[in-house]
């Protein structure tokens, strides 16, 4: 099966938030800033838990966050 | 550079550093396995070294005073990493026991054991030795392959 290619904001709703750093939003949702890096560059695809966690503190929809290309 | 890839970086250059002159004159002289207390304390000694100034040069930690934590990207990244270290563990292990069985016989006969009597072979106390020391070698290995494993991933991710 082919591996689904997952896009996300998060980069830009960062700056939509004030500029939030990569360190505040790490520090916001518990993880590294090495890890904001490699989940903005399409590297890492998150966790569940951590993908509703970023959503949340945008208060934003799941799938406004993260989208499927198709 | 993480802290925790700081970290994977000393622990592999430290093992390595301190485990290499080791493993060289157990190897060549099987009884001198009391070095091992002197290496353990050489392994403490660095990484705690590194620890410090690792903290001392990190803004982040001496701000907050405590270490990043672990997330889901590094326990992913460790994981891989633990497979691969077990995975070259057990093919070590095993080839030690295949040639253990090998050897423990030649071993045996060499000492003035009766080639036809199994039950009466003797092994040399150095032979012995020897022998654990190769197993301590690739328990060794192992971890060497744990942090390099780890090292890798950060880099993967830093570079693509």
């Amino acid at each position: 099966m082919d591996k689904l290619l997952i896009q996300n904001r998060i980069r830009q709703l960062r700056f939509e938030a004030n500029e939030m750093t990569q360190q505040a939003l790490a520090d916001h949702v518990g993880i590294t800033r090495q890890t904001v890096i490699a989940l903005e560059q399409g590297k890492y695809y998150p966790s569940l838990e951590l993908a509703f966690r970023i959503a949340l503190l945008f208060a934003k929809p799941l799938e406004q966050v993260f989208q499927v290309e198709v | 550079m993480s802290f925790h890839e700081k970290s994977a970086w000393a622990s592999l250059l430290a093992i390595g550093v301190v485990f290499t002159p080791y493993l060289v004159v157990v190897l060549r002289q099987p009884l001198a396995f009391g070095i091992l207390i002197v290496a353990v304390i050489a392994l403490v000694l660095i990484l705690t070294g590194f620890h410090i100034v690792n903290a001392i040069s990190s803004k982040l930690i001496r701000e907050r005073g405590v270490t990043p934590p672990i997330d889901e990207l590094d326990r992913m990244i460790e994981l891989r990493a633990a497979k691969y270290a077990g995975f070259v563990l057990a093919c070590a292990v095993l080839t030690w026991c295949l040639f253990a069985l090998v050897f423990v016989s030649a071993w045996g006969v060499s000492a003035g054991g009766e080639p036809s009597n199994l039950a009466e072979f003797r092994v040399p106390v150095t032979q012995a030795l020897t022998a654990v020391h190769w197993l301590f070698a690739s328990f060794v290995l192992a971890n060497c392959v744990y942090y390099a494993s780890i090292v890798v991933g950060y880099r993967k991710l830093a570079h693509g």
